[in-house]
């Protein structure tokens, strides 16, 4: 099941990166794989056997995102949650992805974070800019990413050094 | 010979070492061989365990970049292989077998590559070692990693193991062939020295007696096979054991090697001289081919040599052999039998009184057998009572009385007849049985006494022969001491017959002895005096009352003997001794042993020797008036 995810993962950029639809579908695969190099603390977890990937309801991504649903992460299950807007609800989130429609709520959302375990992914340069931990971007046909390293830190999240190694840039 | 044997003893000892060698170099070899094998099936294991170990340590690193499909990252992974010298080349496989990424040392080699859903293992080949590990994330299998390790690193470091283990087992079989060699020397060396003593007769380092005879038993055989002659010369010092005797081993010693040096200076090297023991030398010549050997003068030439006297610090010795000689193959069949027939020859040769040279004649061997048959006899003859004393009368010559009587021995045996005293007594001088024979006629005698005593018709004495062998005998004065106990008989009625030899050899132990005698009141005679080493020095210093002139000399009266005679009873006299003439057989022998003052006769012109019966006749009457007349 893993094995066909990265399939595509990796079958994508050569086929058509122009595609969004499957250019989304390799974005959900990379969230998915920071969820397995990522190490939530103890207390953050908002439950001792899944994780909670969140996304906002009206995000492009919902689909491809939900899809992760049921999918395990070491000794726990994904949990797919679509929100309608990012409100209190995103404390109890494990990974958060926010993309453009989000730019406004972004200042909002990253305030309410302060402080709690969500690790924060988006394909939004500008918020990728502004505090997200990692932020997905398009380099030619490959999808890269960078790290805020110091913004993990500052969630308690720890980055495996495998995925630093894989950033295009670490800050 | 000797030379042959030490050769023969070092060719051994080399081809032993060189075996030893072979022993110990295979052991080393099959050590080193199987050192080897354990050592590369270690080295093997640890190779793979290495390959397995970097396979794991990339499968650990790449499962991000793999996840990801990050080419770069994971060429970068692979790279880290650089540094590894023995990595040919590596390659990253994506679960489904896609290739990530791809490292080369060089253009020339290749990645592997593992077939789809190949398992993790090792595949251990001559030219590579392949290893397919596992890339995991947590549980779940995210790739394949799969490494080529050249072999070239693996056999340059068995080589070089290799290289040291047969190094250091060549060092050791160095030192092991040092090593034994040394010993193998020193072990010869010994060998050769014990064969040498073995060989050898330690005082003339002359070939003794079992190198003569192996010496010997070659010949014969080669004589043979191939024909030609061989002579066998037996030497025996007649008076060599007055040397001994009067002046002691290292005298003797000396005097043998002396003895050795004439004769090995005066032969041709292929002869060979043997020192078979004792005063006993043996010489065995081997002529050169169609040569005829002459043991006449060959013989005739050692006792040549020995004519000059020996001498020793300030003394001077003169010595005589008595040889005998045999021919091989003319007198034996076999080496054994030649020394047989030569020792046969020496014999007679003594027989014939010393100081000459017999060669084997066929007819020797029936004396020898004659002279074993008596020496057999005479052992039963005492038991079987063959033997009795027949007595002859010693005449007075001043009143014509019967002074004493000579006991003398007599055989009679059953099958051979009567064996004459000449014959016997010196085989049972020989053979020692003259011990138990002289004590049975000291008693004999004795007895005898007794009963012409009891009879009333005893003569003043009875004279016994005292054999050279009995005087040696320690118990012989407490038993003429008991005897004379025995028979009731006083010292004074016994006379004792001994010869010069017993004077001459081992002088002060017999002067001891014959002093014990004539305090205790026996009478001491000297038998056959005049034919011996006489030496008048000696009647000086022994405790002798009597001496006894040889038949040889009362023969030649009258005529010859008389000057003789007359000189030895007149020194007799002037010393205080008495004189006996034995073998008297005529008047006229009786009248000028008279006329001239001897003091007693005794032979047939008065009377056989005869049974002790027949004698008591004579005993009654007890006098031959007519000598008066």
């Amino acid at each position: 099941m893993l094995s066909r995810v990265l399939i595509v993962a990796w079958l994508m950029p050569c086929l058509a990166a122009a595609q969004s639809v499957q250019e989304n579908t390799l974005k959900a695969a990379f969230v998915y794989n920071f969820a397995l190099f990522t190490e939530w603390p103890k207390n953050a977890s908002n439950g001792a056997d899944s994780l909670a990937v969140c996304f906002n309801a009206e995000s492009e991504m919902r689909d491809v995102l939900s899809a992760l649903d049921g999918k395990p992460v070491r000794n726990m299950v994904l949990k797919a949650r679509a929100l309608s807007g990012l409100n209190r609800e995103v404390v109890s989130c494990n990974v958060l992805f926010i993309d453009r429609h989000d730019r406004n709520h972004w200042h909002a959302v990253r305030e309410k974070l302060a402080g709690a375990g969500v690790l924060t992914v988006t394909d939004d340069e500008d918020i990728g800019r502004r505090g997200a931990m990692i932020a997905l971007s398009l380099s030619g046909s490959k999808i890269v990413f960078d790290i805020d390293q110091s913004a993990a830190r500052q969630a308690g999240l720890v980055l495996s050094s495998k995925l630093l190694r894989l950033a295009r840039t670490v800050r | 010979m000797r030379e042959r044997r030490t050769i023969e003893l070092l060719r051994g000892g080399h081809s032993r070492a060189l075996g030893s060698l072979v022993v110990t170099g295979s052991a080393l070899l099959l050590s080193s061989v199987l050192l080897i094998i354990f050592l590369s099936m270690m080295m093997r294991s640890e190779w793979i365990d290495d390959g397995i170990v970097k396979a794991k340590m990339i499968a650990g690193n790449s499962n991000a970049a793999l996840l990801f499909g990050d080419e770069k990252a994971a060429l970068e992974i692979l790279s880290s292989l650089d540094s590894a010298e023995n990595v040919e080349s590596a390659a990253l496989f994506s679960a489904d077998g896609r290739e990530l990424a791809r490292y080369q040392r060089s253009d020339e080699h290749e990645a592997i590559t593992p077939a789809r859903g190949q398992p993790a293992g090792y595949w251990f080949k001559w030219k590579h070692l392949d290893v397919v590990e596992e890339v995991r994330n947590g549980d779940e299998r995210v790739g394949m990693v799969s490494l080529r390790f050249m072999m070239r690193p693996f056999y340059q470091r068995l080589l070089g193991h290799i290289a040291v283990i047969m190094a250091v087992a060549l060092g050791a079989l160095l030192m092991v062939y040092l090593f034994t060699s040394r010993m193998r020397m020193a072990v010869s060396r010994a060998e050769m020295q014990l064969d040498f003593l073995a060989y050898t007769d330690p005082v003339t380092s002359l070939p003794n007696r079992r190198a003569f005879n192996m010496e010997l038993d070659s010949l014969v055989e080669s004589v043979r096979n191939n024909g030609g002659q061989i002579g066998l010369i037996l030497l025996d010092l007649d008076n060599f054991k007055v040397v001994n005797d009067t002046m002691g081993h290292q005298c003797g010693d000396e005097i043998l090697r002396m003895v050795a040096n004439r004769l090995t200076s005066s032969l041709r090297s292929v002869d060979l001289v043997c020192r078979m023991g004792g005063d006993e030398f043996v010489l065995i010549l081997m002529p050169e081919e169609d040569v005829v050997i002459e043991l006449d003068a060959i013989a005739a030439r050692i006792l040549e040599l020995l004519v000059e006297p020996f001498r020793y610090h300030e003394h001077e010795f003169f010595l005589t052999a008595s040889v005998g000689g045999s021919l091989f193959p003319a007198d034996a069949e076999d080496g054994e039998t030649l020394i047989r027939k030569a020792d046969t020859a020496m014999y007679s040769a003594k027989q014939e009184g010393k100081n000459t040279f017999a060669a084997f004649r066929p007819e020797m061997d029936k004396v020898a057998q004659r002279r074993l048959a008596i020496e057999i006899n005479l052992r039963r003859a005492l038991e079987r009572g063959e033997l009795v004393l027949h007595y002859q009368p010693q005449i007075n010559l001043a009143d014509g009385q019967i002074s004493g009587v000579e006991a003398l021995l007599r055989w009679d045996h059953h099958e051979m007849g009567a064996i004459s005293p000449a014959e016997f007594i010196p085989v049972a001088e020989e053979s020692g049985l003259i011990i138990e024979i002289g004590k049975w006629a000291l008693q004999a005698a004795c007895g005898q006494m007794r009963a012409w005593c009891d009879a009333g018709i005893a003569p003043s004495r009875v004279a016994v022969n005292l054999s050279t062998r009995q005087v040696k005998d320690a118990s012989l004065a407490l038993d003429i001491h008991t005897i004379l106990n025995q028979a009731g008989l006083s010292a004074q009625q016994l006379e004792l017959e001994i010869t010069e030899g017993i004077l001459m050899e081992n002088m002060h132990a017999n002067i001891r002895f014959l002093q014990q005698l004539r305090l205790a009141g026996v009478s001491l005679s000297v038998d056959d005096f005049g034919t011996g080493y006489s030496s008048l020095s000696y009647l000086k210093r022994f405790p002798v009352n009597q001496l006894k002139i040889d038949r040889s000399f009362v023969r030649d009266l009258p005529g010859d003997g008389e000057a003789f005679i007359i000189a030895i009873i007149s020194m007799a006299h002037s010393l205080g001794l008495t004189v006996v003439a034995e073998g008297v057989e005529t008047a006229e022998q009786l009248r000028f042993l008279r006329d001239n003052g001897c003091d007693i006769a005794q032979g047939y012109y008065f009377a056989l020797p005869a049974a002790a019966d027949d004698v008591a006749e004579l005993l009654r009457t007890r006098s031959f008036p007519t000598i008066l007349s």
